[in-house]
């Protein structure tokens, strides 16, 4: 090719004149009409173009779908306001606007949901007119961040086509290909980029065939080498069978579509244990510190008090009027709340939007929050403000006479002789069995089922076992440090720390704490839940009106008319994940050959997600290396702690061989991916809400398409239907489901979902009815044009069982109606259960690389390294990180009414720490960590405690649309002055208006995060939570 | 001499007419048809504007692909809009009304086949092509100013934005076919604009 100075040759009459050779190749071969010319010259210029500047364009039932919105992790249930696409539109149609859903109560506060009955005519029409009554009665609340989803779906740099890399990973150029290609090469290789293909790498043999016979080798009945031969085709490592089989090779990383790609492609298709989420960056932490301080049958991961009756809430490391489960609900409730007189205590390091509303706002030193909770915990218990009655309540018909739905096992007595530290059993003393436990009851050694309480405060010695009450060891905890140094430690006044133990009980029941992440991003993270957790436990305020709510009831999905996760003959997923998640080293054959402790990287025995683990341990080839790596709705470089160091191992083809992912965009971790696939955006697919509802309601929301934009882009779900056909595989194709029904696209699943939910209850919903199948068929013929193909859906479901799917799906969900939340004093999904001050399940884990026990009570610790040593630092500032209220997930940096809000993420600093820089507010700075520096500009504020610095996540972008979009970065450099307000660009803190900037701008916080010095490449860890630290680092601040 | 001067302007139109179809035919990227003309010995004079289509003779069709879908389709790194609303601050409505253009001239379907949206580049090269090569119906000079008019007002309307697209390309590719095609198509917009402005001497 030659270069541009080559090219000289101008434009002349005679190169017309004489003509080129190859041009008459390119006469005009349309067919003409018979006059055109005065066609053209008639009225050609005049387009008429349908409700341009019409302010009151106005709908009916047949522009409405309700689907479930993915702009954040909420999964608010909306309404979208969808227009027919016009010709000559890729696109099948356009979604003019998103409003809530008004059947659902999530949508709907304060105003209650519409009966689920109301016909969906009279839901679209709403009650009165738009001008009159507003748009809250036409459509739900939604947020800004659901509000601009339309920006998400009809982005400019979506990926149209398959895409092959060509080039080394990374190079940033690709070929279209076709997805037949990209599925034969996915599964048998692809010669000239020379990857592998799945069907050469994958393996598979049910565990108890092999165990069996390892079992005879371990009796000697069978050599190894007899062993080795048998299995060294299908296992990972003969020497350690129970890693598992070659299938487990072959990892998943997915953001969401869990029970699809998780439960029926991954772990009973391929058979393979290797498919994580993202928890392991995000809550596993605060999660597993919830659910262990709960009896395990019924988990209960959060915490959220019943905001409709509380009087005092605290607000512990969560700002749920931007973030948490949603906005859309929360804010208004927290705001009705405050107006019908609840006290609200935050504690945040940072004045956050919701403690701008609190009473109270307890700036903490960041990750000192089990501190502050324990330093709560004894001033209630030497003022004796707990609930003495209902903590000596061991059993529950203990609690039923005293009209407590749970009990807690304060009374129960552990065995501190034993190292293990676990519950005294009935068995140990010859009173009963192994699975009942023992309690005092005045003195004298009880049965806990059959006491009618027991005694709080033991500490003696039975049958020459010593023993203490659960409650004990919590006392002798609490007591270990004063309320002074708890002051010192938490960064926090005596004075405030009584304020908020006093006031939490002051309400009887009506106290309660909602938490979330904050307290737990930390090395210390799973103590700090469990010792908040404590706090609620002592009031004993579980399933009472006002007091601490125990949510997630729902309609069955997965089961009921179709058993939708399971696998007729599936190769049942088996073997030690890569991540090591809910694994204890000591239960492996890895713990004997490698001569105990230290463990060679973390082994995670409670936590069931340690995502962040999985490409740092594939690189390590520990415990195996990985060979296909599929990447879905995840971007790991920006996620995970120092992420961008992940980038050389993307690029490795020795570390992973394969590497596939489906975006909707090329971001950050797709880009270097050998085959890069189109996935449809959320508004264009049927999906599934996989976290949890929060509600005192029944609810299952389902997601929908509601347009096409990419007509390319495929569902993930239908890319590994067709890669296990083509493998042969279980789980897809003729009787895939256990009732004999095929599974041969997305739609036989998710219509299946809708059935199941549908028919779950006491009585199924009603049929739909002639109108209303009309209406739904003239919507989505209208919403999805030649994607909606109506006999595939139709033939999803029995026909007796279509119309109320149809019902169902008219309505975006099925939502109980409101009014039944509470029974008496109480609400009625309750945990009824038992609460637990002591988690003996941790109490007898044991710390991989020094091989000591977890305590099963909470423990104050320094930040700490996995070998142990308190992380130090020369750093003098310590980093936090939060949500913004603009930003719900990093794909959200692609709508431009968002970044309009704020278009980076300035650095929040104390005044106090400003000066002594000589930094003032929007001065360019450079932030330095132990392993990153990164550029941006810093916000001056008394909202961020001194010597604390933090920033919103989410931004950073260097792909994701951003450095190559034209569209972007030449309106960015030239902005289009509209708007009414003078905007300064560089003032953070003062955004009344402004410009979105391209999606490029702030910087990427967890780049910032501090390695672990033993692991070099991941950062800190919990290792009970099994979460990655993120408020643990610290870093110094320059200006440029 | 009447007579013979017309059929050469006839030729001259013809020949712009084509030129934009040959120009479409790269920007649509098919490379197939293009290469197999190549490939008959069709070899365009040297010092022809368009001479440099001459140096594709024997590439791999691959190789223009993997040019042309890392800049126009893939959006990657080397990814530049291919679509003319990327590069208008104030109208979005310019898809909608270049598709209604397309198809009151009945050309729409080739946009459609080739799955592109009516202001891609390609798209609209092709309309331009048949604008021109509707000059051979004009019947009175009235009809034939009335279409050059048109043509100007097209150029001025839809085809501006090329310069920005080939300073974007520029950013993007160092050297390369659809660099140097994008080059000589601006000089040959610029070209024509002045012809039908006649400020150029016949």
């Amino acid at each position: 090719m030659s270069k541009e100075k080559k090219l000289d040759k101008k434009v002349n009459r005679r190169d017309f004149l004489k003509g080129a050779g190859i041009l008459g190749a390119f006469a005009f071969a349309a067919p003409l009409f018979t006059d055109p010319l005065q066609q053209l010259l008639g009225d050609v210029w005049i387009d008429d173009l349908h409700g341009v500047g019409n302010f009151t364009q106005d709908y009916t039932a047949a522009n409405v779908l309700y689907t479930t919105c993915e702009q954040c992790n909420t999964h608010c249930t909306i309404k979208t306001f969808v227009m027919e696409g016009k010709k000559n539109q890729q696109y099948s149609s356009l979604v003019r606007k998103i409003a809530g859903n008004p059947y659902s109560p999530i949508n709907m506060v304060p105003y209650n949901a519409l009966d689920y009955s109301t016909p969906i005519a009279a839901a679209a029409a709403g009650f009165g007119s738009v001008a009159v009554d507003g748009r809250g009665f036409r459509g739900g609340r939604t947020c800004l961040k659901g509000q601009a989803g339309i920006q998400t779906a009809y982005d400019a740099t979506r990926i149209r086509t398959p895409l092959k890399r060509v080039g080394p990973r990374g190079s940033g150029k690709w070929i279209s290909v076709t997805w037949e290609q990209a599925i034969e090469e996915i599964v048998n290789g692809s010669n000239d980029l020379g990857t592998p293909g799945l069907k050469s790498m994958w393996a598979y043999i049910p565990q108890e065939v092999v165990m069996a016979d390892w079992e005879k080798v371990n009796n000697k009945e069978m050599t190894f080498e007899d062993f080795d031969r048998k299995y060294k085709e299908v296992l990972i490592d003969t020497k350690h069978p129970d890693f598992g089989p070659k299938a487990n090779q072959i990892v998943n990383l997915s953001g969401n579509r869990r029970e699809f790609v998780r439960q029926r492609i991954w772990e009973q298709g391929f058979g393979s244990i290797n498919s994580d989420d993202h928890g392991g960056v995000c809550g596993v932490t605060h999660v597993t510190g919830n659910i262990r301080s709960f009896e395990l049958k019924k988990k209960k991961k959060r915490m959220y008090p019943d905001l409709d009756h509380v009087e005092f809430m605290i607000a512990w490391g969560t700002n749920p009027v931007v973030a948490n489960k949603g906005p859309t609900w929360l804010a208004p409730k927290i705001t009705n709340a405050k107006a019908r007189g609840m006290k609200m205590a935050v504690i945040d390091t940072r004045m956050s939007k919701t403690a701008e509303k609190a009473d109270i706002w307890v700036p903490i030193e960041p990750g000192m929050d089990g501190a502050l909770a324990l330093a709560m915990g004894r001033w209630i218990i030497e003022n004796k403000r707990y609930d003495e009655r209902y903590l000596r309540n061991p059993n529950k018909d203990a609690a039923t006479l005293d009209n407590e739905p749970t009990w807690s096992d304060a009374t129960h007595l552990i065995n501190v002789s034993d190292p293990k530290r676990q519950k005294l059993r009935a068995s140990d003393l010859g009173l009963g069995t192994e699975e009942e436990f023992v309690v005092l009851q005045n003195g004298v050694p009880t049965l806990h089922s059959k006491a009618a309480e027991g005694d709080l405060e033991v500490d003696t010695t039975i049958n020459g076992i010593r023993v203490k009450s659960s409650f004990t060891l919590y006392k002798e905890r609490v007591m270990e440090k004063t309320i002074k140094e708890y002051a010192s430690m938490t960064g926090i006044a005596e004075e405030q720390i009584i304020l908020l133990a006093k006031e939490f009980t002051s309400y009887g029941k009506k106290a309660a704490i909602m938490s979330y992440r904050g307290v737990a991003m930390n090395t210390n993270g799973y103590y700090n839940t469990r010792a908040i957790n404590m706090l609620n436990h002592l009031i004993g305020n579980y399933d009472w009106k006002g007091g601490s709510i125990t949510t997630g009831k729902r309609f069955s999905e997965m089961k009921g008319r179709y058993e939708l996760l399971k696998v007729p003959k599936a190769n049942k997923a088996w073997g030690i994940p890569i991540s090591r998640r809910q694994t204890p080293y000591e239960k492996t054959s890895l713990f004997k050959t490698d001569g105990g402790y230290p463990a060679q990287r973390p082994w995670f025995p409670y936590a069931g997600s340690t995502s962040h683990e999985v490409i740092p341990s594939a690189a390590e080839g520990y415990p195996y290396s990985l060979k296909a790596l599929f990447i879905h709705r995840m971007s790991p470089v920006l996620s995970m702690p120092g992420g961008h160091n992940l980038v050389e191992i993307l690029k490795d083809t020795k570390k992973i061989p394969l590497f596939v992912a489906n975006d909707i965009v090329i971001g950050e971790t797709s880009m270097y991916a050998d085959y890069l696939l189109p996935d449809l955006s959320y508004l264009e697919r049927f999906g599934q809400e996989t976290i949890y509802p929060n509600q005192l309601h029944k609810i299952s929301s389902v997601m929908q398409p509601v347009t096409r934009v990419i007509p390319q882009a495929r569902p993930v779900e239908d890319m590994y239907i067709d890669i296990l056909k083509k493998m042969n595989m279980p789980g897809v194709g003729q009787n895939a489901f256990p009732d004999g029904s095929s599974l041969d696209s997305y739609e036989d699943f998710y219509l299946k979902m809708v059935a199941n939910i549908a028919f779950d209850g006491e009585k199924p919903v009603p049929d739909a009815t002639v109108e209303e199948i009309q209406l739904f068929e003239e919507t989505r013929k209208k919403a999805l044009g030649k994607y909606f193909n109506h006999d595939v859906w139709k033939k999803a479901v029995k026909p007796e069982e279509w119309k109320k799917v149809v019902y169902v799906l008219n309505r975006g969900g099925r939502f109980e109606a409101p009014g039944s939340e509470y029974v008496g004093e109480h609400v009625k999904y309750q945990l009824a259960d038992q609460v637990n001050f002591y988690d003996e399940g941790v109490a007898k884990g044991k710390n991989s690389f020094t091989g000591e026990f977890f305590d099963g009570i909470p423990q104050l610790n320094p930040v700490k390294n996995y070998e142990g040593d308190e992380v130090k630092s020369d750093k003098p500032l310590k980093l936090i990180n939060w949500k913004a209220r603009h930003m719900g997930t990093h794909r959200n940096i692609n709508d431009t009414w968002l970044r309009e809000i704020r278009p980076s993420n300035p650095l929040w600093m104390n005044p106090f720490d400003a000066d002594r820089r000589g930094l003032k507010n929007g001065d360019k700075i450079r932030i330095v960590a132990n392993h990153h520096t990164v550029e941006g500009e810093v916000f001056v504020t008394n909202g961020i405690r001194p010597g604390t610095v933090g920033a919103e996540f989410n931004f950073g972008h260097y792909a994701y649309g951003s450095a190559p979009v034209q569209i972007d970065s030449y309106w960015t450099k030239t902005p289009a002055p509209y708007g009414n307000t003078k905007y300064n660009f560089f003032e953070p803190g003062h955004e009344e208006s402004g410009y979105a900037l391209g999606r490029n701008t702030g910087f990427s916080i967890n780049s910032l995060l501090d390695l672990d010095p033993i692991l070099k490449n991941n950062g800190l860890v919990d290792l009970i939570g099994g979460g990655a630290s993120q408020y643990d680092t610290r870093v110094e601040v320059v200006k440029r | 001499m009447e007579n013979q001067q017309e059929i050469l302007e006839q030729q001259v139109t013809e020949n712009i007419s084509q030129t934009y179809g040959l120009f479409s035919t790269i920007f649509l990227g098919e490379w197939e048809k293009l290469l197999s003309l190549l490939s008959n010995n069709n070899e365009i004079d040297e010092d022809h504007f368009l001479s440099f289509i001459n140096e594709l003779k024997g590439t791999d069709p691959l190789e223009l692909k993997i040019q042309y879908d890392n800049l126009f389709v893939a959006p990657g790194y080397y990814f530049v809009s291919p679509f003319q609303e990327s590069y208008s601050n104030d109208d979005d409505q310019i898809r909608g009304i270049l598709g209604s253009l397309y198809e009151q001239a009945g050309i729409h379907e080739k946009c459609e086949e080739k799955g592109e949206l009516p202001d891609h580049l390609g798209c609209i090269l092709a309309y331009m092509q048949w604008l021109v090569h509707l000059e051979s119906f004009a019947e009175n000079k009235e009809e034939m100013a009335q279409l050059r008019a048109l043509q100007a007002g097209f150029i001025e309307n839809h085809l501006q934005w090329v310069n920005k697209l080939k300073s974007a390309v520029v950013r993007k590719l160092e050297y390369g076919f659809i660099l140097e095609a994008l080059q000589q198509l601006q000089l040959f917009i610029e070209y024509h604009r002045e012809e039908l402005s006649g400020s150029i001497n016949q």
